[in-house]
């Protein structure tokens, strides 16, 4: 386990718990702008974890943009997809 | 592994929008509004369209058999989905928590100040109304989304590898 993607998901998780005590306390823009870093750095973690993305992007390049890991990762999803249809591989899931 | 080299924005919002009409055509009844009406909302893009569609099949506490149920109805000819139901709801759910996620990614980036640091709930965007009125929902996604990751990174979730492989 590297450790830039716990740290990533430890601190994710401590966002989480602060944005829903703010949002409890009906300070609801302090709570979305949590939630938002608890997503950021969820997504950074999985990406990392996952290999969409090296370690060093993440931080460097994604920075707080992190729809374009999202991006990169339904990319990578659909190309799966259509791979799956174009070759009407209706029994790959079957394989997995 | 794609690298960021690779990234190309403008393809990857045309495939999104080719996800998009794919959902949409697959199952129209979901979808509480049309693309067309819902391109005439002031304010909304791209990801906020994706979420409102989104929204029109995950419900509040029935968020995965609602991805379940829906893609069931999409593929139920092709795939004998209940046999694989482990594997597919990890897949189904990485393929729409992000599209959800990025709507409020996109719109809280920019929030409203009042000298400096205050923030004032009355100069909300129109989205971020939409946040706090389904936060319970984004809850439940985000305690979804935190479990799948430390799955991941703690190599109890191969559903990716296995796709790759």
């Amino acid at each position: 386990m590297s450790i830039m993607e716990n740290a990533y998901l430890n601190t994710a998780k401590r966002d989480f718990k602060v944005s829903k005590l703010l949002y409890r306390d009906i300070l609801y823009p302090e709570s979305i702008y949590h939630l938002q870093q608890c997503h950021e750095k969820i997504v950074k973690s999985f990406c990392i974890a996952l290999n969409v993305i090296e370690k060093d992007k993440a931080r460097q390049e994604i920075s707080h943009f992190a729809h374009r890991m999202h991006l990169l990762l339904i990319k990578k999803m659909k190309n799966i997809l259509f791979n799956i249809e174009q070759n009407k591989d209706h029994d790959f899931f079957f394989r997995l | 592994m794609i690298f960021f080299s690779d990234y190309n924005e403008e393809e990857a919002n045309a495939e999104l929008r080719n996800l998009y009409n794919r959902y949409r055509n697959n199952d129209i009844e979901l979808c509480k509004k049309t693309y067309d009406e819902l391109k005439e909302v002031s304010k909304l893009d791209f990801w906020n369209l994706l979420g409102h569609i989104l929204k029109g099949f995950i419900k509040k506490h029935d968020l995965v058999d609602s991805i379940i149920k829906f893609f069931r109805k999409t593929l139920k000819d092709r795939l004998k989905i209940e046999k694989h139901f482990e594997s597919l709801k990890s897949f189904y759910f990485l393929s729409t928590v992000p599209i959800l996620t990025s709507v409020h990614d996109q719109k809280t980036r920019y929030p409203e100040f009042e000298n400096g640091n205050i923030y004032r709930p009355e100069y909300f965007y129109t989205e971020n109304k939409l946040i706090i009125k389904n936060f319970d929902l984004l809850t439940i996604i985000t305690e979804n989304i935190i479990q799948f990751t430390e799955n991941v990174i703690n190599g109890k979730e191969t559903f990716f590898e296995k796709l790759e492989n």
